[in-house]
Parts: structure tokens; sequence; C-alpha cells
């Protein structure tokens, strides 16, 4: 039976058509939308996985240019900071780290945060900002 | 004080009944609900004022431009009251006749219409000007046969003789058909003409009934969505799907409540909380029943965070409220192209029905997602959207004439409407109860009501009802998931409806 044809289920016993029709059409609608979850979860899988080797190639070439580092004599605090960040985002993380503490105060490392605390925090406040009826 | 009397008559005054004053009510209610308590006031305005100017005795804005009156079915004719040079006056305010005798029911019923119709003093208000007898009928109505007055004389119709009204204003030029001559349907019978073009709405309506407007709505929703979150979490289109069960169950209600099953899968639509697909299921399958199910479903929609809730707190326990469920990944722009162009393929080629919705809508998503296109996304979001929206909510109200809408039937719908949303949100959220069951990763079964499709006003009662249950919980984005599912779902449910009921 091609599926774009429903017709068939028009054939069967008059009492018993609009249940069965109503039944195969819900059960259609999960059928179909069950399988582009599959599709949608297996193309998820593949990105998840390119993303996992991008980073695992970043992570390595990260701990050879630490490695590179040490065997590096007199380091100056400026160098300690990983190459990816641009001085103008250290300016800033210096600003808020000065506005936040408001006391003398020695940056020594910045590091990716690895909670989804900061994003957790600003979807609340985006939801508190709508008026829920 | 007869130029008074004259003037008087020229005023709209004496064409008020009843009837448009209980409109008028209702028209308030509407606006109350919009502006006050903002409840979808962006829909519920417009289809207020079209309604408040349905209810009118307006001239130049809903009618129709006069022409050729075509025949609605194969038949004989047995009746003409049409001579050429005659002049037609259709009312100010639009009346809706029946096409069929059958609809009377009793004898006493039909010799009133006709009686009416006869009592008419001046003749251009006759607008009754073909009867015709179809070839093909139920063989009982065809003998049940009745002698009424017609045009000064007596004529014997049968209960199923098809009534030919004029649709619009102007003078009879010309005739194609006597008594006794054999049509077939779509054979022009008359001709009228008019000078006077159609009324403003006449036209802007066609938006709706030649299927324009949902899918330039659905094609703003697709610019307007982010399906990330449903990308991240796919199982939640399992959820989108569960809660169409509202739609399919509401059918079988409707139809036991003796609704045919076209009007039923219309009215069945409203559980799918998707005013646009409700709409254009109407306009396919229950144009009669246009105007209660489309504020069926938006005041509905509006009414999301109070229908929802108690439904959610009785399905679920506390514990199940408080469920964490982890933070959803970020999607890459590719991968969001890869799903818009995928949903449309697979579901078009599935249900082609539905290809007017899915198209739009996923053509709307690849506009935002695909970053070249920004000027034609953010039209789509804002001026194309709006444009349709206020065309689209008057085109509505409009046709919310009193002698469409005080009916037991609409009562019925709005009835069936609600009963179509519950038993919607039940499914949902007893769906991610069953999907727990199976899963390591748990689903907060709130997320589960999501999944009709009131974007996002339902996903925005999940986060509520989540926070109730534990203030530090945020479930907002993942029950952006189901909310878009739902979009998707009722446009598959729109487009099987389609495919197995369209006459």
């Amino acid at each position: 039976m091609l599926l774009t044809d429903f017709r068939i289920v028009a054939s069967l016993p008059a009492g018993l058509e609009n249940l069965t029709e109503m039944l195969v059409g819900f059960v259609f609608v999960i059928v179909v939308l069950g399988i582009l979850a599959g599709v949608t979860g297996a193309t998820g899988s593949v990105f998840k996985y390119l993303a996992r080797r991008k980073a695992n190639a970043a992570a390595a070439a990260l701990a050879e240019r630490a490695q590179a580092a040490e065997q590096t004599a007199a380091v100056s605090p400026a160098d300690s900071v990983p190459e990816e960040i641009p001085p103008e985002i250290l300016v800033v993380i210096a600003a808020a780290v000065h506005m936040v503490l408001k006391q003398p105060h020695r940056i020594v490392s910045i590091r990716p945060a690895d909670s989804h605390q900061w994003a957790a925090e600003g979807r609340r406040e985006i939801s508190q900002s709508h008026r829920i009826r | 004080m007869n130029e008074i009397l004259q003037l008087f008559e020229h005023t709209g005054f004496h064409y008020v009944d009843w009837r448009m004053l209980v409109m008028w009510a209702v028209v308030g209610v509407l606006l109350y609900l919009a502006v006050r308590h903002k409840f979808e006031p962006l829909l519920l305005v417009p289809i207020a004022f079209g309604a408040l100017l349905a209810n009118l005795p307006t001239e130049g804005l809903v009618n129709k431009p006069a022409g050729a009156l075509v025949s609605p079915v194969n038949g004989t004719v047995i009746a003409v009251n049409a001579d050429i040079k005659r002049g037609v006056v259709l009312p100010h305010v639009q009346v809706e006749r029946a096409g069929r005798l059958s609809r009377f029911g009793d004898e006493a019923s039909l010799r009133q219409l006709f009686e009416e119709e006869n009592a008419i003093a001046k003749l251009e208000e006759q607008t009754l000007l073909y009867i015709i007898r179809p070839e093909q009928a139920d063989p009982e109505q065809l003998q049940q046969r009745f002698t009424v007055p017609f045009d000064g004389g007596m004529i014997e119709v049968s209960a199923a003789d098809m009534l030919v009204w004029a649709d619009a204003s102007g003078t009879i030029s010309r005739t194609f058909h006597d008594v006794g001559s054999t049509v077939t349907k779509g054979e022009p019978l008359v001709e009228i003409h008019s000078d006077h073009s159609g009324g403003l709405y006449h036209y802007i309506s066609l938006g709706i009934i030649l299927e324009l407007f949902p899918p330039l709505i659905f094609l703003g929703v697709g610019a307007l969505t982010d399906f990330g979150p449903l990308i991240a979490n796919p199982r939640t289109l399992l959820l989108g799907a569960a809660a169409q069960f509202g739609v399919f169950a509401t059918f079988i209600g409707a139809t036991l409540l003796g609704f045919s099953s076209q009007a039923a899968g219309a009215i069945g639509i409203i559980g799918g909380a998707d005013g646009p697909t409700s709409i254009f299921l109407a306009n396919a399958l229950a144009p009669e029943l246009l105007a209660p199910i489309a504020v069926a479903a938006y005041s509905y929609m509006a009414l999301v965070p109070i229908i929802q809730p108690p439904i959610m707190r009785a399905l679920t326990t506390e514990k199940e409220r408080k469920i964490r469920m982890k933070s959803l990944r970020k999607v890459s722009r590719l991968e969001k192209l890869i799903f818009a162009l995928m949903v449309t393929v697979f579901c078009i080629l599935l249900v082609p029905p539905a290809s007017p919705l899915i198209g739009m809508l996923m053509l709307g998503n690849f506009l935002k997602e695909c970053g070249v296109t920004e000027r034609l996304s953010k039209a789509a979001q804002n001026e194309l959207i709006n444009v349709i929206t206020i065309f689209l909510g008057t085109s509505v109200g409009i046709t919310m004439t009193a002698d469409r809408f005080i009916r037991a039937e609409t009562l019925k719908i709005l009835a069936l409407g609600v009963l179509a949303f519950a038993i919607s949100t039940a499914a949902g959220v007893l769906m991610a109860k069953l999907m727990n069951l199976f899963s390591k990763n748990k689903i907060n079964p709130l997320i589960g009501s999501a999944g009709v499709s009131a974007v996002p006003m339902a996903a925005r009662v999940s986060q509520v009802e989540g926070n109730k249950a534990d203030p530090q919980n945020f479930l907002l984005m993942h029950a952006m998931g189901p909310n878009v599912a739902g979009v998707i779902g009722t446009a598959l449910v729109a487009g099987y409806f389609i495919s197995i009921l369209s006459r």
C-alpha cells in the first residue's frame, strides 16, 4: 500500500470506518514523527561525533602548546593566557571581575566555564521577563 | 416629516435585529478578553472587529461582484423567477440561504420559506431565482412532495430539490434556462449585471477561500521558529505526535453528535491548537463552519494557561514534576538546515495534501537559518506575517454573521473544541510518562502538554508549572521541542484528514 493512499480504510464496514480511520491516522502520525525522530537522532549523532573529534583535536593541540610553554623558561604573566583569548576580551573579563569583587585581586588563569549555570541564569531572566497569564 | 422618514429609511437602523445585538455582545466579550486580558490580542482584535463589521448593515464591504449564477448540481429546472431586466437587491446584512429543501426538516417550515419569499412586496428583494431537481438524490427525499406558492402560482417541490439564490445585487441581463431544461453542474443559469464591483472583503477573503493566508502565516511562523531544542532532543517529536490524539478522539465525538465526517475533522483539529491549520482544514472540509472553528481555536489557544495546568497537575506526581532534564546540546546551523530539508521532503512525500503548510513552514525556517537571506527572513517574521494576520483575522471575523453563528452547532463546536484541547494535553503528558518507563534519561512529563502547538504559550505553561514544583528547574527550552513538533504534527493530521475526507 502506498503511504499516500489512505482511501483503503474507506473500504471497511461503515460502522467501524470512522474509528478505524482515526486509529490509522493516529498511528500514522506517531510512526511518521517517530521515524523523523530516529533520522534526526542519527543525524545528530554524526554531528556530535564530529564535534567530539574536533574538540579532542583542539584539546590535543592545546596540550601540545602547554607542553611547549612549560619548556620555555621565564614565562611572563601575559603568556600564561591561552592564545585563543583576544586582548580586548581579557580587558572585558578583568573589568567584570573588578566590578564583581571590588577588592584587590590578581587574575591567575582564565578557563572556559564547563557548567551551564550562566546560560541557565540567562534563561531564567528571560523567562521571568514574560508575564505568564 | 416625510423627508425625515425618508432619511431614516436611508440609514441602517431599521436593519438592526436582536441577533445582531447578540453578536455585538459576542464582539464585546472578544474585545474585552483581547484588550483587557491580552488573550491572543493579535488575532482576537481583528477577528472581533471583522465580526462587528459582519453584523452591521454595510455597503461595499463584503458584497460579491455581479456575474453568472451557476447550477450547483446536474438536474432539471423545475421553477424560475428570473425575468430579463428584473432588479435583484440583496439584503444589507449578509444572510446565509439554505441550498437544499431537505434542510428545512418539516413541511411547515418549508412552506414558511416560500410564503416569506412571496410576501416580499418589492419584487427586487426576491432572491430565490431557480429551483433544480437533482439527477441523483435520496429516492425517499425525491418522493416527498409539497405544494408551495412561488412567483404568483403554486408549484410542487421535493425534499431533494436545490435552491439557487442570487449572490449579488444587480439587474438580470440574460437567462440561460427555463422550466424543464436540463442543466449540468457549473453551467450558468442567469447573468446578473451591475456597475458596482465587489466589496473590499470579498476580495481580501479570497485569501482564505483560495487557501493563501494559512500557508503564508506558516512561512512567518517558520521564520520565527527555532527547531534547535527539537533537534537536540528528537524524542520530543513523539510528544508532539501523541498530543494529536485529542484531534482524533474529538473527531469520533463530533460524529457521535451528528456532524458529518468532514465537519468532524475540521472541528477535531481545534485540539491541535494551531489557528492557521484549523482555518486551512475548515476551509477545505467544512467552509460553513469556518467562523466558529476559528473563534474556538484562537480563544482556546488564548486560554491555554487556564485549560492546561489542572490537567497537567492531575496526571503527574510531585516527584515527576521535579524531574530535571539534561541540558540541551548546541545545534549547528548545518544541522538545522538539514533538518528543514529532511522534514520538507519526508512529510510531503508521505502526506502530499500537507505540502502548502509544511512547505511554507520549512521555507520560512530555512530562510531564517541559512544566514544569507536575512532581509527575506525578517520580512517573513515581521511585515508579511503582520499584514496577513490582519487580513486573516478580519476575514475570519467577517464570516461571523448572526445567522451563521447563533446556532446550536456553534455551542457544540465550542464544547468539542475544549474537549479536544484537554485530551491533547493529557495525551502529551501521558506519552512523556510512558517514555520514562523505557528511558534512562527521564523526561519531565510537564513538557508533554506543550505537544499541542500553541507556540510558545504551551511551552511557557510547562515552564511555569515546573517552576512551581522546583523553582530552580528550567523547562522552557525543553518544552519548545514538543511545542514545535506539535506544529509539524498538526499539519500532518490536516493533510491526513484532507486525504481521507475531502469530497
